[in-house]
């Protein structure tokens, strides 16, 4: 894994995490075709409901998640690859989310968790890798 | 990287990662007014409280995806053109700007939705003078490419 690139293990992660939040999506089309919502309603029915919620929520995660990873690959040089490994769990963690929001609002923590736990370690490795760079600067 | 430039661009880093945790402290917002007025998820209405903490959050997202973007661009293209090193700074200071309004609008906000009209154009400010920031920057560096 040492051998490619930071950047382009983040690129990949970019592009996979683009395509999770134009998955999430997904179900609120399905559910508004199910039960016959039409745009602009937002509410309505259940499922509806769940599944923006699943798809807002991952917008609003994205928006943090996306600049951390790219401060983190750009700053954090100690372990190169370890941002796109936490790229790839928050991935997988937005997926235990609209999993278990889907079926029951009550059981989203767990993934919720995940991808917060994954963003707060990005933001740790982001700090790491700003302070560390600032000390470079300073005393080039 | 001329050793401006590194520090001008280490600091719109921080000022990202801080715009960051203010974001994350809005949704947080939310989800203290949920479990004050025990508003159950996916509901999104409720009492003009929790109301009010979710239109801030939102209303925090829609700009910092206007303003992350222009931060960067005026930070890679701006910062750089500009001869007279204070004039790099500029990014970053309307950066903390930027935080600065949308803490007002927050506060004002939660206080009486009427309030939020301070912070909200102190943000926008910001945003316009990163915009600006930016377009020069792209211009002057396309001229100075364009001359090689």
């Amino acid at each position: 894994m040492n051998t490619i690139p930071a950047n382009i293990l983040s690129s990949a992660v970019t592009i996979l995490a683009v395509l999770t939040l134009f998955y999430m999506s997904v179900p609120v089309g399905r559910a508004r075709a199910k039960h016959g919502i039409a745009a602009p309603a937002m509410t309505g029915h259940v499922d509806l409901e769940r599944a923006v919620r699943v798809h807002m929520n991952t917008l609003e995660q994205f928006a943090i998640f996306m600049p951390l990873l790219w401060v983190a690959t750009s700053y954090f040089t100690l372990v190169s690859w370890l941002p796109a490994i936490l790229g790839i769990v928050w991935i997988v963690g937005r997926f235990i989310y609209m999993q278990a929001y889907l079926k029951d609002p009550g059981t989203r923590s767990l993934g919720f968790g995940i991808t917060l736990l994954s963003s707060i370690a990005l933001l740790i490795l982001s700090v790491i890798g700003v302070v560390m760079a600032w000390n470079g600067a300073n005393s080039a | 990287m001329h050793t401006t430039t590194m520090q001008v661009t280490l600091a719109t880093a921080v000022i990202t990662v801080l715009a960051l945790l203010f974001y994350f402290w809005t949704g947080m917002g939310v989800a203290r007014m949920r479990g004050k007025h025990g508003v159950k998820a996916p509901t999104m209405t409720g009492p003009m409280e929790f109301e009010s903490s979710v239109r801030v959050q939102m209303n925090t997202l829609e700009w910092i995806v206007v303003f992350l973007p222009f931060l960067w661009l005026a930070t890679i293209y701006f910062s750089p053109a500009m001869t007279i090193a204070y004039l790099s700074w500029l990014p970053a200071a309307l950066g903390i700007l930027w935080i600065i309004g949308r803490w007002m609008y927050m506060t004002g906000y939660m206080a009486a939705p009427e309030k939020r009209s301070n912070g909200f154009l102190i943000a926008g400010v910001a945003v316009i003078g990163l915009l600006i920031c930016t377009i020069i920057g792209i211009v002057m560096t396309w001229s100075a490419v364009s001359a090689v």
